[in-house]
């Protein structure tokens, strides 16, 4: 028998059935992911302390109420919580019905500037235009771009969170920036 | 519908430990889990209110008795 404290070393597989039998074993996957979905919820609000801690709080009621009904697939159990993350904050946006500005950090914005750069050899330094183009793109669209750029996810995250392979995922990021690049040509 | 507009400040929108650590509470979490789940106890099964409920059934057939 395991005394208490091991349970934060058990791998995630383990400690998922752990929580379908208990949900109090809940507690070490809460406390192994709180963070970095905390993170990403709290740069997509555009830094929104107060929606992102109600968010991520829901977004781990969801997990626990539906953790029976989880599979391991071979995804990492993160790639499962962002999925939930987004459609939380996705479910955020909707009910705010109006439309909602928000702030993103020039990091995240350069890092786009960047790779249309290389891909597209673009001439132009202006960030605003870029923002305008950007938000052009569908609501699909610039979740991607948000994952990728702002979010800074790797490619293989990004492929999990979607269930699908590492290279749909370039190539659909790359359709996207060729998106991008013509609506800034308009 | 959304729309960016860039942070004016070069600062990365990041949370503080602080921000992090104040959201982080399990017990809260769980409280809040077992409250939406868990099904309130029936009023019959409680023995206070299962008490007062005989008192009552008991009162009103002595009630009955002298009428």
């Amino acid at each position: 028998m395991l005394r208490r404290k091991n349970y934060s070393l058990l791998p995630d597989v383990e400690l998922i059935q752990l929580s379908q039998r208990n949900s109090q074993y809940f507690a070490h996957l809460y406390d192994r992911y709180f963070e970095i979905i905390f993170r990403f919820v709290f740069k997509r609000l555009g830094g929104d302390e107060s929606n992102a801690g109600d968010i991520t709080q829901n977004t781990f009621l969801k997990a626990l109420y539906n953790i029976g009904k989880y599979k391991d697939q071979g995804y990492p159990f993160s790639s499962w919580l962002y999925r939930i993350a987004i459609n939380e904050v996705n479910l955020h946006f909707r009910a705010l019905k109006n439309s909602k500005v928000i702030e993103v950090d020039v990091h995240g914005i350069r890092n786009l500037q960047q790779e249309m750069e290389t891909e597209f050899e673009l001439p132009s330094n202006n960030l605003d235009e870029l923002i305008r183009v950007l938000n052009t793109l569908s609501e699909e669209h610039k979740e991607l771009i948000e994952l990728r750029f702002f979010q800074e996810l790797a490619f293989k995250e990004i492929a999990e969170i979607y269930s699908i392979s590492e290279a749909n995922a370039k190539m659909r990021i790359y359709r996207i920036l060729e998106k991008l690049n013509n609506a800034w040509s308009k | 519908m959304k729309t960016y507009k860039i942070k004016d400040d070069e600062q990365r929108i990041q949370p503080s430990e602080e921000q992090i650590q104040r959201n982080k509470d399990f017990k809260r979490f769980y409280a809040n889990y077992e409250k939406a789940t868990k099904r309130p106890r029936p009023l019959y099964k409680d023995p206070k209110f299962f008490f007062i409920l005989v008192l009552i059934v008991i009162v009103a057939y002595l009630v009955s008795r002298e009428a």
